[in-house]
Order: C-alpha cells, then sequence, then structure tokens
C-alpha cells in the first residue's frame, strides 16, 4: 500500500454559477479536486473553461455577483465555507496564497512594492519591520529581481511585466503557505528566469511540504513540475492522472487534441499551420443543447459522427476509470465518446 | 527594394528611480541605444530577459513616450510627428497587460467599434457586423459583444486586445506577448490568423515574445536583448541553429520540453 498522503485542499462538487443577461451562466459545473502536501497539481484547459474562477472560488474571492456551492472546500480539513471573511482574510496571505494570472489586478497601483510585500509579513508574522524588510529583500533576490533594494520605493507601473509577475510570486512565498494557487505565474518570464523560478518554488514546497495548485497552458511547464494533471474543458475536469499517464496516454478526445497541437520547440517549421481544435469552446449558458465538445472531433470524425444531443446525453455525466492506472480518471458524457477514445472500460461509475 | 517600414535609430530610453527621500535620482537606462530596421512585410522577433527594455523598445517604436536619445521612422515619417490618426493608421500595438489596457467601463462591442470610429471609417452601417467578424476571428463568442472587460477570462481579454489592433488592418503591429494568456489550441488560432493577415495584406511584424516556439514560428529575423541592447540579430533559422552570444545560448539551453520522461528539474522522493 501507499502511503496516504495528507490533503491539503479537498474540494467536491464546486458549482459557480454566474447571472448574465441570456441566462445564467454555468461557468464551473461539479468539479472535483485536491491537492496533497508537497505535491504539484496542474490545472490545464483552453481559455475561458473556468481555471480562474475556480481558483478565485477556493479563495473566497469571486466577484459579487457569482455563486458558489460546494459539498465541501476544505482547507487542512477546515471548512472554508464555514468561515467569516475576517477569518478568510487571516488564512489569505498566509496559510493559502494566490499567484494571479494579471499582477495589476491584485498589486495596488499607488503603493511601493515595499509596502505591498511588508504588509502580508507584519500582519501575519509577528516580526519587526526591519525582520521583515530583511525578509522582503532576499525574497525579491530570490526571484532574481537583483538588486532588489532599489525597487522596493518603486511602484507596479514602474516595473516591467515580468518584474510585476516576479513581484506577486514573492508575495505568495513570503509566508510560507501550506497551499499555494498559481494562476498563470510565468507567462511574463523567459525562459531562463522561469526555470529559476520554478526551481525556487520547488525547493521551497519540498522545505514547507507546500501543496500547490498550478494552473498553466505551458504543456513544458506541466511536463517538468506536475505530479498529476487534471484537464479541465468547459467547466468541468474531463481527464485527471498522474503526469505521465496524461502525456502518454490522454484518453478524452479534448485532452488528446490539446496535445496534438502543442508546438515543440526546435521541430516547428516557418510553413506549417499550427494545429488547432477545431471549433471553439461552446458557451455555457444555461443547459447545453449538445454535448459540451460536440462537433468538436478532428476532422476524421466529424464526417461520420454527429454530436448528441441533449436528450441523448446522460443528465449526470459518467465517470469511467479507465484500465491504465487506478488514478487515471475519464469522464466521458456517452458510449459513443468512449469508444472514439479507443479504451476500454474496466469500472464503470455514475 | 524592400520599403523600410520602421527604422529606429540609436534609440535610448532612460527613467528616473528615487533612491529614497532626499537622495538625488538616479537614472535607469531601459533602452541603452538601439538601432533597428524592419522591412515591409518582415517579423521581428524581439526576444530577452525579463526587464531588459522590450516593452520600453515597443513603446518608443508606437510613439507612446519620447526617446531620451534618438529617432524613429515610421514608412519614412518621424513618428512623433504623425498626427494621431496617421499614426493610428499605420501602427497598432497589442499591449502585454490586456487588463490595464482595455477600458473597464466599456463594453466589447464599443471598445472594438472605438478605433473604427477614431479613424472615421466612412462605412459605419457595417461596423458592428466587422467588429462581430473580428470576434469570430479571435474565437471570442458573440455574447461578449455585450460583456465588460471583467466579465471576460484573462485569455478571453487579451483576444478582444488582439481584435482591437487588427479591427482598422494597420501596416504595422508591434505585438507585446500577444497570446501569454492563451492555451496551445488557441494560441495556434491566433497566430495562424496573424500569418494569414500578413501574406494577405503584407503587413509588418515586431513580435515580443518569451515563448521561443512562437518566436520561431513566427519570425522571419530575431533580435535579441540584454540590458537594453541588442546583443545578437539574425535570421530566425540561424539563430536558433547558431546561435552566438552567451546569453542566446543560455536562452536556448532553457526551453522546458513537453514530455515528462525529459524533466531538467530533479524532484526528491
Ligand atoms: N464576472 C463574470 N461575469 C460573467 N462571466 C464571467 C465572469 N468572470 C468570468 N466569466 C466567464 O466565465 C468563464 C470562465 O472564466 P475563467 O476566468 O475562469 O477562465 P480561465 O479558464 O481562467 O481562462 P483563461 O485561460 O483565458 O484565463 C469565461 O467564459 C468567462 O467569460
Ligand atoms: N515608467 C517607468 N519608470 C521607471 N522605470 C521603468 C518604467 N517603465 C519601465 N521601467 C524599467 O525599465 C526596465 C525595462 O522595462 P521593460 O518593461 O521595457 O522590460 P521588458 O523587457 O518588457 O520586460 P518583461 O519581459 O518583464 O516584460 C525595467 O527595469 C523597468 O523596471
Ligand atoms: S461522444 Fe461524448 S464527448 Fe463526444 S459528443 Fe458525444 S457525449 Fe460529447
Ligand atoms: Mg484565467
Ligand atoms: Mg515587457
Amino acid at each position: 500500500m501507499i502511503n496516504k498522503k495528507e490533503v491539503v485542499l479537498e474540494v467536491k462538487n464546486l458549482s459557480i454559477d454566474i447571472p448574465v443577461s441570456q441566462g445564467i451562466l454555468h461557468p464551473v459545473d461539479n468539479i472535483n479536486l485536491h491537492v496533497e502536501r508537497g505535491e504539484i497539481l496542474c490545472v490545464v484547459g483552453e481559455s475561458g473553461c473556468g481555471k480562474s474562477l475556480t481558483s478565485l472560488a477556493i479563495m473566497g474571492l469571486l466577484p459579487k455577483n457569482a455563486q458558489r456551492t460546494a459539498e465541501t472546500l476544505e482547507l487542512n480539513k477546515e471548512d472554508l465555507q464555514e468561515l467569516t471573511e475576517r477569518q478568510l482574510a487571516d488564512i489569505r496571505g498566509n496559510r493559502m496564497a494566490m499567484i494571479f494570472q494579471e499582477p495589476m489586478t491584485s498589486l495596488n497601483p499607488s503603493f511601493t512594492i515595499e509596502n505591498q510585500l511588508l504588509e502580508p509579513l507584519l500582519r501575519h508574522k509577528e516580526l519587526s519591520k526591519d525582520e521583515a524588510r530583511n525578509q522582503v529583500i532576499e525574497m525579491l533576490e530570490l526571484v532574481g529581481i537583483k538588486p532588489a533594494e532599489p525597487r522596493l520605493r518603486q511602484y507596479p507601473h514602474q516595473l516591467s511585466g515580468g518584474l510585476r509577475q516576479r513581484v506577486m510570486i514573492a508575495m505568495s512565498l513570503l509566508c510560507n503557505p501550506d497551499l499555494i494557487i498559481a494562476d498563470e505565474p510565468t507567462t511574463a518570464l523567459d525562459v531562463t528566469i522561469q526555470a529559476q523560478i520554478l526551481e525556487l518554488m520547488m525547493s521551497l514546497q519540498e522545505k514547507f511540504n507546500t501543496g500547490i495548485l498550478f494552473i498553466t497552458h505551458d504543456m513544458g511547464v506541466v511536463a517538468n513540475i506536475a505530479d498529476r494533471v487534471a484537464v479541465m474543458y468547459a467547466g468541468q475536469i474531463v481527464e485527471e492522472g498522474p503526469v505521465s499517464e496524461i502525456f502518454d496516454n490522454p484518453a478524452h478526445p479534448y485532452t488528446r487534441g490539446l496535445m496534438g497541437c502543442i508546438p515543440v520547440p526546435g521541430k516547428l517549421g516557418q510553413d506549417n499551420t499550427l494545429g488547432t481544435i477545431p471549433g471553439m469552446v461552446p458557451s455555457v449558458v444555461n443547459d447545453f443543447q449538445s454535448c459540451r465538445f460536440g462537433g468538436r472531433w478532428d476532422e476524421n470524425y466529424k464526417e461520420n459522427f454527429e454530436p448528441c444531443r441533449l436528450t441523448e446525453v446522460p443528465k449526470k455525466r459518467r465517470s469511467f476509470k479507465v484500465n491504465l492506472n487506478e488514478k487515471h480518471l475519464v469522464h466521458f458524457c456517452c458510449d459513443e465518446c468512449l469508444h472514439l477514445s479507443e479504451h476500454t472500460l474496466v469500472e464503470g461509475s455514475s | 527594394m524592400a520599403d523600410t517600414m520602421i527604422y529606429g535609430y540609436d534609440l535610448v530610453k532612460e527613467y528616473p528611480i528615487s533612491r529614497g527621500m532626499f537622495k538625488r535620482k538616479e537614472l535607469l537606462r531601459a533602452v541603452g541605444g538601439v538601432t533597428l530596421q524592419v522591412n515591409k512585410g518582415e517579423v521581428l522577433g524581439l526576444v530577452g530577459e525579463s526587464g531588459c527594455g522590450k516593452t520600453t523598445l515597443a513603446r518608443l517604436i508606437l510613439g507612446m513616450i519620447p526617446p531620451t536619445a534618438g529617432s524613429v521612422e515610421i514608412a519614412g515619417q518621424n513618428i512623433n510627428k504623425l498626427a494621431r490618426l496617421e499614426r493610428a493608421k499605420t501602427i497598432q500595438p497589442i499591449f502585454q497587460d490586456p487588463y490595464s489596457s482595455l477600458n473597464p467601463s466599456k463594453t466589447i462591442g464599443s471598445i472594438l467599434t472605438l478605433p473604427l470610429r477614431i479613424q472615421r471609417d466612412r462605412e459605419s452601417h457595417s461596423w458592428e457586423k466587422r467588429v462581430r467578424q473580428t470576434m469570430d476571428l479571435v474565437g471570442l463568442a458573440q455574447r461578449m459583444y455585450n460583456q465588460y472587460p471583467n466579465q471576460l477570462s484573462g485569455g478571453q481579454r487579451q483576444r478582444v486586445a488582439i481584435a482591437r489592433a487588427l479591427i482598422t488592418r494597420p501596416a504595422v503591429v508591434v505585438c507585446d506577448e500577444p497570446t501569454s494568456a492563451l492555451d496551445v489550441s488557441v494560441q495556434s488560432q491566433i497566430l495562424n490568423l496573424l500569418k494569414e493577415l500578413r501574406e494577405e495584406l503584407n503587413l509588418t511584424y515586431v513580435l515580443i515574445s518569451h515563448n521561443l516556439a512562437v518566436v520561431q514560428h513566427m519570425a522571419t529575423r530575431v533580435a535579441v536583448m540584454y540590458f537594453g541592447h541588442v546583443v545578437e540579430e539574425e535570421k530566425t533559422n540561424i539563430l536558433f541553429e547558431e546561435p552566438k552570444h552567451e546569453y542566446t545560448k543560455k536562452l536556448l539551453g532553457s526551453i522546458l520540453v513537453p514530455d515528462p520522461n525529459k524533466r531538467i528539474f530533479n524532484k526528491k522522493e
């Protein structure tokens, strides 16, 4: 038996509803995920599939008009839904921290870098201002902002995109949280600094046994850091498994499409058009007329395959465990889809 | 003979930075003397370490900030002497940080109509149709026409910025990390679109990107920046095959391969 590791984050049946003029949007629909201590779970998925909203929901930072429902939402077995806004604020930045997709949305434009970084330390840790300041400088240098001193007096708009992103990363790492949610944290970094940052995150994670939920669309990053991967599509997690499984044996049609259009460095000619998944993510307003992935099979499928209509798709999605590994879970919505994935069903559950 | 679309001569940009109260300000040299030329139909890839001055150089080329020294000519005319309207017709930016470049109080529809309005495009009856077509091209759902930027995901906002730059078909587009927030499939869709437009209309691009696969795919020539200077400039295939400068080599050596069997980090078990 493998030791069951301690779970830092447990999310069960999380849904988000947002009223819009055309009806109710279901950008996140009954998702389950967990992160263990010392583990990196990478979440990948098409733009707009609900990755950022999922992380905001965990942090309790959804926009006001968005409604969250969840069966379980626990940080270290503590129910996050029970907490008051004040208690949550104490946890945020301290026991769980988030690196936001767009640094400008979370850095305060009218505070210097020094003030933004000191704030969480002074608030959550018993440190003198000098001690805190030294820790801030040390952390900035660790994320490659050298020399750090002159940056302390600058304002966010005076920094380059990548410097801003690293300030955010430094901020999230300062208090050694149990859980870090990183939403596309390295998009503005060149590959050398990206490697340095990832290495830093991994070494701190080892030292403090942090769990990391890492959202990225960079499959190179996923391949290099993930323990497990969850693939999201149109508000649902359609496939989940150990990183090698997802790369070597993608089962869901979307995952396969995704693997098919990774631009491989060095192998890309100038003349070929890049692979895409035909069509676009369906609108997730109200209920689906047909399957979410319907009509987005590649050309071969399209000819002899009409996407299932709603009446044919079971109301509740069935999840089929694929025979490759007990940890490798794929959610197919119908037998046809399973059939097309060329996997044999071992154990089915509803 | 090829027409020169962008000619930047000995560009320098310095920013004053505070050294603390009562101390004299220090100057930070973001761009330290860059000369570059881009011909019509070319795609110049601009790569380099975070903070090395790429965005600053882009803003100089766009005429958004005055250079400390040097000058920029777009299609033979000094950018700072061009009237705003004329400039907007010729050169358009796609910015790195879509959040701060989109007006939060305007709907996507009106954000995308604005360039047509500013350029006094005469066929106003077709504006909405063109906006909606462009939304299709970049993969934005039609329902977003009436939504606001904060109701969109990061990648959707980035596509609004792309649509806004392309809707008037400017001759030059300066793209600063245009696809950094996009998943690989949507990224491919956008890159294919940029390529098609270039072939169709002979557009000229400056493409800043940390994604070297993207640069390799799109650029005809690549300039490598390091601490405010261009340290290496070569045809794309040559640069990727025989990088000369140390930094370029380091850059190419840090690419993460999308294969879990080829990890460069060692994680202790
Ligand atoms: N406040 C809001 N009001 C209405 N719709 C919203 C709101 N916020 C997000 N959405 C929609 O919800 C969906 C999911 O958004 P989310 O930001 O979670 O996507 P994402 O997976 O993070 O995408 P990306 O990779 O582009 O950042 C999108 O289609 C978006 O348009
Ligand atoms: N308005 C400003 N005031 C002071 N310094 C600035 C200002 N804008 C940029 N800088 C500084 O100029 C340098 C170059 O910044 P720039 O944004 O051009 O970098 P970049 O190459 O685009 O980096 P990245 O890849 O991280 O986006 C940075 O050190 C930055 O902090
Ligand atoms: S086969 Fe499955 S994934 Fe494909 S359209 Fe039908 S329900 Fe959707
Ligand atoms: Mg997002
Ligand atoms: Mg930049």
